[in-house]
């Protein structure tokens, strides 16, 4: 299986309790969010930190090797993986087009993914630069 | 803090739980791999939300589709791929194929309750 390209979906099967554990702190996280932010702006935040901060512990995860630890499995698949989210996103873009404000639908879904992409890279970038 | 909350927090460690063995089931057996994987996770969430949304059930919405599809479906692990994808034609495949897709499971999940 080492052989298989390292990526940030994966953790090992035996780190799939972890990962449930990492998920309910990012769960929880997420819902904190909603509770003090409205909820098209909590996904957003949420979605954006998450994709930073991913973008630095995977970067650390090759610096280090970490790819198969408990550490790798909890923080990124799990509580990053589950803070941020996908159909969430899709919730407030269909709902703001059947709503008729085509214009915040694809604004909201072209901020999330227009900075989501820079949020991850430069995740990376500090992380690949860190000692 | 709620009890349906407390269940909702519950849930979603269960959704990142079966998106990392969904994303493990499916990656060796697609072309595109684990990216692939997280697109198919991420755009059958949607889907699934949009079934949730569609019942109007707000411990429905709370639970299901803020907890367990919320863990489920990510975000970061998507940028994150398409930050690492090697060329420019697959990380526009990359970002375009989940949106549309993702859009289109999410109303026609809503359509069908």
């Amino acid at each position: 299986m080492s052989a298989r390209p390292v990526d940030p979906a994966d953790a090992s099967w035996a780190g799939l309790v972890v990962v449930v554990i990492g998920g309910m702190a990012g769960t929880a996280a997420r819902l904190g969010l909603e509770e003090v932010l409205a909820t098209a702006e909590a996904v957003l935040a949420a979605n954006l930190l998450g994709a930073l901060a991913l973008g630095w512990l995977f970067a650390r995860l090759h610096a280090h090797r970490l790819r198969r630890s408990a550490v790798w499995a909890a923080l990124g698949p799990g509580l990053l993986g589950a803070f941020t989210t996908f159909s969430a996103l899709q919730l407030e873009f269909v709902e703001q087009l059947r709503d008729g404000y085509p214009l915040h639908a694809f604004g909201y879904l072209a901020v999330t993914i227009g900075l989501g992409v820079p949020a991850a890279a430069v995740g990376r970038w500090i992380g690949e630069r860190a000692t | 803090m709620s009890g349906w909350w407390i269940a909702a927090v519950a849930a979603g460690g269960v959704g990142a739980g079966l998106r990392v063995a969904g994303t493990r089931l499916l990656e060796t057996r697609l072309p595109g791999g684990a990216a692939t994987a997280t697109s198919i996770v991420n755009v059958v969430g949607a889907g699934a939300l949009g079934l949730v949304v569609a019942t109007g059930s707000a411990n429905a919405a709370l639970v299901l589709g803020a907890g367990l599809l919320g863990g489920l479906t990510t975000f970061s692990t998507w940028m994150v791929q398409v930050d690492r994808a090697p060329r420019f034609g697959a990380v526009m495949v990359l970002l375009v194929v989940p949106v549309v897709a993702g859009a289109a499971a999410f109303a026609l999940g809503l359509a069908l309750v």
